[in-house]
């Protein structure tokens, strides 16, 4: 019995280190082989495909892919960056982090193939990725933060059109919390529900919205603590005090079961959520233009994006890799994968390619018709300034702004502790 | 080597005068000392090498980035103290040491109540009994993190069971893992839960070697339930619960995973710990990070070893 057991372990041993081994992307010899950390940008069979059809193309080149989730990707890309054992290409989302920037960790595009004509392809926010006149990262699609509506509950409310402005906003809100005795939550904010790290995104939309600005680029500080920080949140807290909308319940789930009747969140939800595919959501639901703020009607814009690491030994052969991987003719993976707002500037591609694209937004054209709009509408200034103090204002963003949410610190006392946090992370 | 030892001293025998033989075996006796020494010494190489390379080398580096200002990317800078200095400012650290200590405390009094309570209603050798003691074990086996998504979905507060349950009694649904005020009230009694069943499991073991005879010979002399447990199984229990009791406090100082899938340290900072901290800073400020872990470290040493003086005679 004991010999039995033993060579039932030693099998169980030997099988788990088999199926520990990764035989199936080996490194050929012979080709340049690259290393690509990506997270799930889109669904992992697709941009594996992406990456095995670049492969098949290529007699010289091979990239080996790995993906990393979405919690802790960017921290194990960072530390393996920092350790001198990262990848020659990895994921950074637009707008660029200056910790990355501060190491000269970037290989700017034009030391990677890339000519002036190549990135003039791209519509004018790649700016976001621009850093003293070079492009640091290749900006694959963009996200938009839009205004998601039901418009069955707005109906039955009496109203036939979503908000356009802050006011309206809050006035349809609190209509539909009151007249359904709290069963509909008319609006919630993203963040303030399940979804914690959301409220970063949110809040970006909001201070936009208000004129405020992240720092004040001349003497790098941060400036949250500002009249325009002020109306920002001072508004979004107003939702709480009113008892409109309530910390917790979450915004999608709600959305979708008809309990929240609108939120604002990033468009890719349209196919994450499958919003898009539900039968039981069509015809209730659309995206519409966030609803103007005091100032402009500006929302939360980024999007996914690869870098190049400046040390990699293959630079033009990243170069390479990177312009099979965003060409035009992928834009369609995108906006299948994640409804992933091209990065190219229609007028300027061709026109066999601009038509691909033109014929999927047609096959939903409201709600592609109030993402570009939005996005037109957005400014880089809020990701540029973001790129300071990134991961410290992410954090502080997170608790303070939940606090002033639940009406446990004053707004004021939030922005500044927020600042505090953000001004001493840069100042390190 | 003691078949080499042995086959020498026998050939000495053999060969040499009464005194060269005593002076030899003199000589094999003191070779296969420092043999054995040697081998106790070379046997113990790879678990020194483990301690060495996975706690002697982390603590050393982490006591040296604490020195340095590092985001991971740039270069290293020196700057002595000033992390320390920086620390002892910032008023959410302040905070997250406030929480980290209520945190083990009510963990500590929950859980240990709790496991002390259940272990002696536990005792009996009945099948049942057998097979609640491996009911209660179960939480334990099972993840912290997956048990901690779990228990996120329960406290929801709209559509959780436990707002649910409570809505039976007539008690109106509670904002739990959102409200500030209940929030680390709700990730301890997740804790307590998970937990109780691996010191009930010990406190259990340590009760069936109190001898009968106590009890019987108290019961003869009149000693009732009370008596009976505050002076024959406390006493008794003494070792154990110490080491229950320590595991559980430094176990409690370093809780980390399901606050941070539950609640990622909110709602605000709620639920903020000192390693909730040590994780955000770590990919931003390596130094500050570093820094604090060593704060948790002296923290967590200078306690145990309160304890350990307060309480000597507990030692094994």
């Amino acid at each position: 019995m004991k010999k039995l057991m033993f060579f039932l372990f030693l099998i169980i041993l030997s099988s788990t280190l088999v199926l520990g081994i990764d035989i199936s992307t080996a490194e050929p010899e012979g080709k340049i082989n690259l290393s690509l950390w990506l997270t799930p940008i889109s669904a992992e069979d697709i941009l594996h495909s992406m990456v095995s059809d670049f492969n098949s193309s290529q007699d010289k080149i091979f990239v080996k892919l790995s993906i990393v989730d979405w919690a802790t990707g960017r921290e194990q890309i960072k530390q393996a960056i920092g350790g001198g054992v990262g990848p020659d290409m990895f994921y950074l989302g637009v707008g660029l982090d200056q910790s990355y920037i501060g190491a000269n960790a970037l290989l700017p595009l034009s030391k990677a193939g890339y000519t002036k004509d190549d990135l003039n392809l791209f519509s004018p926010i790649i700016a976001m990725n621009e850093v003293n006149g070079e492009i640091l990262a290749l900006p694959l699609y963009y996200d938009s933060y839009v205004l998601y509506y039901r418009k069955d509950i707005l109906k039955d409310y009496g109203f036939i059109a979503p908000p356009a402005t802050w006011d309206e906003l809050k006035n349809m809100a609190k209509t539909i919390t009151e007249k359904s005795n709290g069963e509909i939550m008319g609006f919630q904010i993203k963040g303030a529900d399940d979804h914690l790290n959301a409220i970063n995104l949110a809040w970006q939309t909001f201070l936009e919205e208000a004129g405020g600005h992240y720092m004040d680029m001349a003497i790098l500080k941060s400036t949250l603590n500002t009249p325009e920080g002020k109306t920002a949140l001072e508004y979004m807290v107003s939702f709480y005090n009113e008892g409109i909308s309530k910390l917790g319940p979450s915004a999608v789930a709600g959305f979708r079961e008809g309990k929240v009747a609108m939120f604002e969140f990033a468009q890719n939800q349209i196919i994450y959520e499958k919003f898009i595919s539900d039968a039981n959501m069509k015809g209730k639901w659309a995206v519409a233009v966030c609803p103007k703020g005091s100032v402009s009607g500006g929302s939360y814009s980024g999007g996914q994006g690869v870098a190049i690491s400046s040390k990699t030994k293959y630079p033009e052969a990243c170069g390479t890799f990177l312009k099979y991987f965003s060409r035009p003719e992928n834009m369609l993976v995108w906006m299948k994968g994640a409804y992933g707002i091209p990065t190219y500037d229609l007028s300027k591609i061709s026109k066999d390619k601009k038509v691909l694209a033109e014929n999927f937004m047609a096959q939903d054209k409201e709600n592609w018709d109030a993402i570009l709009k939005q996005l037109s509408l957005s400014t880089s200034y809020p990701m540029v300034e973001q790129r300071y103090g990134y991961s410290a204002r992410w954090d502080a963003q997170k608790r303070y702004l939940i606090e002033a949410l639940m009406g446990e610190i004053t707004v004021e006392k939030a922005l500044e502790n927020i600042d505090n946090e953000v001004n001493q992370s840069i100042s390190k | 080597m003691n078949f080499f030892i042995d086959f020498m001293g026998h050939f000495l025998t053999l060969g040499g005068e009464k005194i060269k033989m005593k002076e030899g075996l003199m000589w094999i006796t003191l070779f296969r000392k420092k043999t054995q020494l040697l081998t106790g010494y070379l046997l113990l190489i790879p678990a020194m090498v483990c301690i060495f390379l996975f706690i002697l080398f982390p603590m050393s580096q982490t006591f040296i980035y604490s020195l340095f200002r590092w985001d991971l990317l740039g270069d290293k800078v020196f700057i002595g103290l000033d992390n320390f200095k920086f620390l002892f400012k910032d008023p959410f650290f302040k905070r997250t040491i406030i929480n980290t200590f209520l945190y083990t405390i009510l963990t500590f009094l929950g859980t240990f109540t709790l496991s002390i309570a259940t272990a002696l209603l536990m005792q009996s050798e009945m099948k049942i009994i057998r097979w609640a003691r491996g009911a209660i074990f179960i939480p334990v086996v099972v993840p912290m993190a997956v048990m901690g998504l779990i228990w996120k979905m329960l406290y929801e507060p709209q559509f959780g069971a436990i707002n649910q349950i409570l809505s039976f009694f007539r008690i109106p649904p509670q904002q739990w893992l959102y409200s500030g005020k209940l929030a680390l009230i709700a990730v301890t009694i997740f804790s307590i839960w998970k937990e109780f069943g691996l010191y009930t499991i010990i406190l259990i073991g340590g009760l069936q070697k109190v001898p009968n005879e106590l009890y019987e010979a108290a019961k003869i002399d009149g000693a009732n339930g009370f008596q009976l447990f505050f002076k024959i199984t406390l006493p008794s229990l003494r070792p154990i619960i110490f080491f229950v009791t320590t595991i559980l406090m430094i176990s409690s100082f370093k809780a980390f995973d399901h606050i941070w899938v539950m609640t990622q340290g909110g709602p605000g900072n709620a639920t903020s710990v000192m390693v909730t901290f040590i994780y955000t800073r770590l990919y931003d400020s390596v130094g500050l990070a570093s820094a604090a872990s060593l704060v948790l470290f002296l923290l967590i040493l200078t306690i145990t070893f309160v304890r350990m003086k307060l309480t000597r005679e507990e030692t094994y």
